[in-house]
């Protein structure tokens, strides 16, 4: 049973971008809707969803670079080829996602002059001032995410439903749960 | 006869050439572009408002078809400056009072121009605070606004600058979303 769970390592980097994931997406509503009322705060929510946002692209090369390194388990049998196929489309999608949005998200503050800080500490280069490439990353920014959000909720629903119909196996590879016999 | 004649007219052309080289060294050196209408009688329709600790001009207010609005102020010297096609002079502030109710002031937001570029800031109406800082939101939201100096109602502000009309307008787009462009545009002078 144990070589049916993905490494430690791919699991914890796993529900760590879930995690991030799901707080990036309150930062970005949260200031949508106090930018106007509280703007001090939603640019102190800002400099957290800039910072947050290059961590999860670290974790992502990172997960990445692991497995690569430590594989990952074989899919359950009970899962037909197409479904495998999907799946891998998928997840490949979930990490170009998880990569492409805060870069464009860098760019469309830094084509615009702005001096990123992460976390107050690590001072992120500028780029050269030019507002229409940050007006095509911002549209490209909010674009990528919603389709994050369309494959993240895609996949979650794809694992429950395999869940029920495989008996669990496909979300125990996660660390989710039990399998069923 | 003739002499006084030629005397006459010469006595003329004097005051004449005279006239005219007094005019061209007292008139006015013209920056780059066409000078606008921009002296204080000029501006006379125009609203002075000075709540903040400096004399702005109300310029313009653009109203939102839930009830909300927001008055635009500018500094006046900015407006004394402005040359047609040109970008906002250096030094440059403006505010943006947002009203929830009718005259009732939420947050003030305000940027001034820095080196060329603008650096924002906000405040509440009661305790005003002009210092200005770049802020990620506001560049990124302001920079759609590139083709009119990052400034989504300069169209009002040479409306003013020009004619001393303040610009009354509805945004054609709910929330804190800007109008389009075409809004700013045909909004100016209305």
């Amino acid at each position: 049973m144990q070589d049916t769970l993905y490494p430690w390592p791919l699991r914890l980097t796993h529900w760590l971008t879930v995690g991030l994931v799901i707080v990036q997406v309150g930062l970005a509503i949260t200031n949508w809707l106090v930018y106007e009322p509280r703007p001090i705060l939603a640019e102190a929510l800002v400099q957290a969803h800039l910072s947050l946002g290059a961590l999860a692209f670290a974790i992502t090369l990172a997960r990445l670079g692991l497995r690569l390194w430590l594989g990952r388990p074989a899919f359950p049998d009970v899962m037909r080829s197409a479904t495998r196929h999907a799946a891998r489309v998928v997840h490949a999608l979930l990490y170009v996602l998880l990569l492409a949005l805060p870069i464009t998200g860098y760019i469309k503050l830094a084509a615009l002059g702005f001096e990123i800080t992460l976390f107050g500490i690590i001072a992120l280069p500028a780029l050269p001032f030019d507002p229409e490439l940050a007006t095509r990353a911002r549209l490209a920014h909010r674009a990528l995410a919603i389709l994050l959000g369309l494959a993240v909720v895609g996949h979650a629903l794809a694992a429950i439903f395999h869940a029920r119909l495989f008996g669990g196996v496909v979300l125990y590879r996660m660390g989710v749960g039990t399998p069923r016999p | 006869m003739r002499r006084s004649m030629i005397g006459l007219i010469g006595t003329a052309l004097a005051v004449t050439v005279g006239i005219a080289a007094t005019g061209m060294l007292l008139a006015p050196v013209e920056r780059s572009g066409e000078s606008l209408i921009s002296d204080a009688e000029a501006r006379a329709g125009l609203e002075q408002v000075s709540d903040y600790g400096i004399n702005l001009i109300a310029y313009a207010t653009v109203r939102r078809t839930d009830g909300t609005y927001r008055r635009m102020l500018i500094t006046p010297e900015s407006l004394d400056e402005m040359t047609d096609g040109a970008d906002l002079p250096e030094g440059t502030r403006i505010l943006m009072e947002t009203y929830y109710n009718p005259g009732q002031v939420g947050t003030v937001f305000h940027k001034q121009k820095v080196g060329g570029g603008w650096n924002y800031g906000s405040f509440s109406a009661a305790r005003p605070d002009l210092a200005t800082s770049p802020r990620a939101s506001c560049l990124a939201c302001h920079a759609r606004a590139s083709d009119t100096d990052f400034t989504f109602t300069l169209p009002s502000v040479m409306t003013a600058a020009e004619s001393g009309i303040a610009s009354d307008f509805t945004c054609d787009r709910g929330g804190r979303a800007p109008c389009g462009p075409h809004v700013y545009r045909n909004g100016a002078g209305r």
